[in-house]
C-alpha cells in the first residue's frame, strides 16, 4: 500500500519449539505522521509485537508466520546485517527505563552522536551541530553544554528526552515507543510525550506507541489496536473506537479506567481519628566511622492534615514528594524529626515507646509491591496470621480462611506459597493480612500501582466494599489522580515534602487556586468519553 | 542429564567415604597402630589391602582411622565457624549502625590474615591435638561466614515483608527468626560445602606441617608427611592418602554445587 510505513499482517509469534502462539494473527498499519497505539494488559503481547518489528525477540521465541512490511519491503526477509542497517537508521526505538538505556560511563554527546557518525558517516563536528539542534527540539536546557555531561547528571524526564533526541536524530521513518513514560511523573510524562509526538509528526514519521494507559491513548493516538492474550480484540481510529467499542473486553477496559469509575460513597463520621500536626521527617545518610558529619535531608516538612473515622483520604504527589515517608512515619516505620502524630487522642510519633506499641495493630500498611511484601518462604496462611498470635491454632486457621474468602480468594490458598499467586492475588493477601487485626486505619501505599487496570479496578472495589463492612479509615497514598479521585473523600497534595493543598476531593480537582495543583490535574490523562 | 551424572558421582564418592569412616569406627581392615617391622613398606595384598607403611602399619587401617579423625575435625570446625560466624554476621547485619561498624572492623581484621596462616599460628600456639586444630580452623573460617551472612541479612532486612513484622509489633528475635533467617541462610548453607572442603585441606596441611594432629594418631595429612620420606621407593604411602583427600574434596565441592542448584529460588519456581 502506498504511504504506509509499517504494515503488520497476520503476525504469529510462538516459542521456537512450541505450538501455543503468544501473538496470534495480529494485523495493523502505521501511517506517516500519525500515532498508532498498541494497548493491552500484561501478557497481551504488545511488547512482543513491537520487538518483532525490530528483530529483538527473546532467543526462545520466533515469528512463525505473517508479514512485517516496512516501506514496501518485508522485514522478515532481511538477514541480521540488513536488519542492523535498517534498525536505528530507519526504525528507532525507545524503552521504558531511561535509567538503563543510556551508558553511565559515556558522555551524552558521545552516545547521541555515535549513531549519526555510524549510519550517516557524518564528521563529529557536523554530528554535534545536528545533536544540539535536536536536543533543542526536545527542549533539553543548555543543549550545547549538556553534550559534555554524563547521564547521571540528568533527571529521568531529561534522560528520556535525550534518548528520544538520539533516536530522532537519524530521522527514522518509524519510532517505536514502548511505555516510554511509565517510569515518569504525570507532569513530566505529558511534556515528554507532547514533544515526542510533535517532533515525530514534523518529520513525517510514524509512531508505534505501546502502552497500558487508555488516557494517554486518547490524548495522543490516531489509531488504536487493542490486544488481549496475544489476540486482536479490535482496531480502528481512536476517537470512534473509544466512543463505541465493539468488543466486550474493550468496554471492560474502559469501565475499569479509574477516571470512569463511579466515586465511592463517603462513610466518614466526622470524628477525627488521626491528626498530623507539623510533622517533619529527616533522612540521614549514615556518618563515617571516624565521626564524619552525617548529612541529612528533610523529606517531610511541617506537614499537617487529618483523617476522620471511616474516611478515605488521598495523599498525592510526584516521586520524591515525601508521601510514602509520611505514611511510613504514621505507621511507626521511620523516626520523626518534629511534630506530632495524634492517633485516637494519643501522640504516637516515633518508632518506639508505649503509645506506639498500643497503636501497633490498629494501624496497618499495604505496600506497593506485592512481590517484596510477602515472605517467599512462608505459606499464605502463615503470612495472613502474622498478627493473630493470641488465637489458638484452629481458630487462627478458621479466621485466616474466612479472611481469604473475604478478599475474594479461596480458603485453600492458605497452603500455597507467594510465588504461586498472581500480582492481584498477592495484593489481596496483603490486604487480608492487614485486616486480620481489625485496624482502625489502613495505609495503602500505591497499593494498586503495580496492577493491570482491570485487576486494579477489582482491588479498588474490594477495598471499598471491605471498608463499608468494617468501617476502617484509609490513607490512600498514590501518584494516580484518577484513582484518588474515584475513591477518596478528601485529598492532600504534597510537593517537595510540603503540603500544597488539603480539601474535599471535588474542590481540589474542581477549582483549586493553587497553580501546582492545577498543573498536576491538567497533566493527568483522563478519558473524556 | 548432566545433573543426574553429577549427582551419581557425588553419591558414589560420598558413599565410599562413609564406608571408609565406618570401617575406621569399627576397626575393620587392620589395627592402625600395630607395628609389623618385618612387613615394612609392604605392597598391597590380602594381608594388607593397601600395603604397609615405614613402620609396617596397615595403610588401609590408618586411612580408615584417619578418615574418622579428618572428617570429625572438618565437620566440627565448620560447625564452629558457622555458629560463630552467623552470630557475628547476624548481629552486625540485623542491628546495623555502630554495632555493624564494630563487627565489620573485626571481620576485616580477621580476613586480613591468610586463613591457613592464621590457623597455623593458632594451632602452634595452642599446642597441637585435634581440639586445637578444630578451634584454629573454626576461628580462621569464622570471618568468611560472618561476611556472607551479614550481607544476606542486610539485603533481606530492607525487604518490605520484614517491616510487616514491625507493624504487628513482633519482637526483634521473632522478626529475625521468621522473616530474615529463612531468606538469608541459603548462601551460608552453600558456603558451608566449600568451607568443609577447605577445612579438610587445611587440616591435612596442618598435620602435614606437623602442627596439627601429631603421630601416631593417623590423619590423612600426617600420613602424607610420613610417606614423603619413601616417595621414590614406596609411592603408595602418599598416593592413598592423597587420593583420599582429593576425592573427598571433589565430592564435597560437587555436593555444594548440587545444593546451590537446589536452593536457588529460580530453580524452585520452575519445579
Amino acid at each position: 500500500m502506498e504511504g504506509v510505513i509499517l504494515s503488520v499482517r497476520e503476525l504469529v509469534i510462538a516459542p521456537q519449539l512450541g505450538e501455543v502462539a503468544l501473538v496470534d494473527r495480529v494485523s495493523f498499519d502505521v501511517l506517516p505522521a500519525s500515532v498508532c497505539a498498541l494497548v493491552g494488559e500484561s501478557g497481551s503481547g504488545k511488547t512482543l509485537t513491537s520487538r518483532a518489528v525490530m528483530g529483538l525477540l527473546p532467543e526462545n521465541l520466533a515469528v512463525k508466520s505473517g508479514a512485517l512490511g516496512f516501506c514496501g519491503e518485508d522485514l522478515l526477509d532481511f538477514g541480521p546485517a540488513e536488519l542492523r542497517r535498517v534498525c536505528g537508521a530507519r526504525i528507532g526505538m525507545v524503552f521504558q527505563e531511561p535509567m538503563s538505556s543510556l551508558n553511565p560511563a559515556l558522555t551524552v554527546g558521545t552516545q547521541v552522536t555515535e549513531a549519526l557518525c555510524w549510519h550517516r558517516h557524518m564528521s563529529p563536528g557536523d554530528a554535534r551541530t545536528a545533536a544540539v539542534a535536536m536536543l533543542d527540539a526536545f527542549r533539553v536546557p543548555n543543549a550545547a553544554t549538556s553534550l559534555d555531561r554524563y547521564p547521571h547528571e540528568f533527571s529521568g524526564g531529561l534522560r528520556q528526552r535525550i534518548m528520544l533526541a538520539a533516536v530522532m536524530l537519524l530521522r527514522p521513518k518509524l519510532l517505536i515507543a514502548d511505555e516510554p513514560t511509565t517510569a515518569l511523573d504525570a507532569i513530566v510524562q505529558k511534556d515528554v510525550l507532547d514533544d515526542m509526538v510533535r517532533v515525530a509528526k514534523d518529520m513525517n514519521a510514524g509512531v508505534l506507541f505501546v502502552t497500558h494507559d487508555l488516557g494517554l491513548v486518547e490524548r495522543y493516538a490516531d489509531q488504536l489496536v487493542v490486544l488481549r492474550r496475544g489476540k486482536m480484540e479490535e482496531a480502528g481510529p481512536t476517537g470512534e473506537l473509544l466512543r463505541s467499542p465493539a468488543s466486550a473486553y474493550t468496554r471492560s477496559l474502559l469501565a475499569a479506567a479509574p477516571s470512569k469509575r463511579a466515586p465511592r460513597r463517603s462513610t466518614g463520621t466526622g470524628q477525627v481519628l488521626l491528626a498530623i500536626d507539623r510533622l517533619c521527617v529527616d533522612y540521614t545518610a549514615s556518618g563515617g566511622f571516624f565521626g564524619a558529619r552525617a548529612k541529612s535531608f528533610r523529606a517531610v516538612d511541617q506537614l499537617s492534615f487529618d483523617v476522620r473515622r471511616g474516611e478515605f483520604v488521598g495523599l498525592v504527589g510526584e516521586s520524591g514528594s515525601g508521601k510514602s515517608t509520611t505514611g511510613r512515619a504514621i505507621a511507626g516505620l521511620v523516626d520523626v524529626a518534629g511534630g506530632q502524630i495524634i492517633f485516637d487522642g494519643t501522640n504516637v510519633a516515633g518508632t518506639e515507646g508505649p503509645a506506639r506499641h498500643q497503636a501497633r495493630n490498629r494501624i496497618q500498611y499495604v505496600f506497593q509491591d506485592p512481590y517484596s511484601s510477602l515472605n517467599p518462604r512462608q505459606t499464605i496462611g502463615a503470612i495472613v496470621s502474622a498478627g493473630l498470635a493470641e488465637l489458638p491454632r484452629a481458630a487462627r486457621r478458621a479466621k485466616v480462611e474466612q479472611l481469604l474468602v473475604d478478599v475474594g480468594l479461596e480458603a485453600a490458598f492458605a497452603d500455597r506459597l507467594p510465588h504461586q499467586l498472581s500480582g492481584g492475588q498477592r495484593q489481596r493477601v496483603c490486604i487480608a493480612r492487614a485486616l486480620a487485626v481489625d485496624p482502625d486505619l489502613l495505609i495503602a501505599d500505591e497499593a494498586v500501582a503495580a496492577l493491570d487496570v482491570t485487576v486494579q479496578a477489582q482491588v479498588l472495589d474490594l477495598l471499598a466494599a471491605l471498608q463499608r463492612r468494617r468501617g476502617f479509615a484509609c490513607l490512600f497514598i498514590s501518584h494516580d489522580l484518577a484513582v484518588v479521585r474515584s475513591i477518596c473523600d478528601r485529598v492532600a497534595i504534597m510537593k517537595n515534602g510540603k503540603l500544597e493543598a488539603f480539601d474535599e476531593t471535588g474542590r481540589v480537582f474542581g477549582a483549586s487556586g493553587n497553580p501546582y495543583v492545577k498543573k498536576l490535574v491538567s497533566a493527568f490523562p483522563t478519558l473524556s468519553q | 542429564m548432566r545433573l543426574s551424572l553429577r549427582a551419581s558421582i557425588v553419591g558414589v564418592l560420598l558413599a565410599a567415604l562413609a564406608l571408609l569412616v565406618l570401617a575406621g569406627l569399627l576397626g575393620i581392615g587392620g589395627d592402625p597402630d600395630m607395628l609389623d617391622i618385618d612387613q615394612r613398606l609392604g605392597v598391597a595384598g590380602t594381608a594388607h589391602w593397601l600395603g604397609t607403611d615405614g613402620y609396617g602399619r596397615d595403610i588401609f587401617g590408618r586411612l580408615a582411622a584417619g578418615a574418622v579423625t579428618s572428617a570429625a575435625i572438618a565437620v566440627a570446625s565448620v560447625l564452629l565457624s558457622l555458629g560463630a560466624g552467623m552470630l557475628l554476621g547476624g548481629i552486625a547485619g540485623f542491628f546495623g549502625g555502630w554495632i555493624d561498624r564494630l563487627a565489620g572492623l573485626l571481620i576485616d581484621a580477621l580476613l586480613a590474615f591468610p586463613g591457613l596462616l592464621l590457623a597455623l599460628a593458632m594451632s602452634a600456639a595452642l599446642g597441637g591435638g585435634a581440639a586445637s586444630v578444630i578451634l584454629a580452623l573454626g576461628i580462621a573460617q569464622t570471618p568468611v561466614v560472618a561476611r556472607q551472612f551479614r550481607a544476606s541479612v542486610q539485603a533481606v532486612r530492607e525487604r518490605e515483608f520484614v517491616e510487616v513484622g514491625r507493624l504487628f509489633g513482633h519482637s526483634r528475635w521473632r522478626i529475625f527468626r521468621e522473616q530474615i533467617l529463612p531468606n538469608s541462610i541459603g548462601p551460608v548453607i552453600i558456603l558451608s560445602a566449600s568451607l568443609l572442603s577447605g577445612a579438610l585441606l587445611a587440616e591435612s596441611a596442618l598435620s602435614f606441617l606437623g602442627v596439627g594432629v601429631s603421630p601416631p594418631q593417623p590423619t590423612w595429612g600426617n600420613m602424607l608427611a610420613e610417606g614423603r620420606r619413601f616417595l621414590s621407593s614406596a609411592p603408595w604411602l602418599c598416593i592413598w592418602p592423597g587420593l583420599a583427600i582429593t576425592l573427598t574434596v571433589l565430592a564435597v565441592n560437587l555436593a555444594g554445587d548440587l545444593l546451590r542448584d537446589r536452593l536457588d529460588p529460580h530453580m524452585q519456581e520452575r519445579g
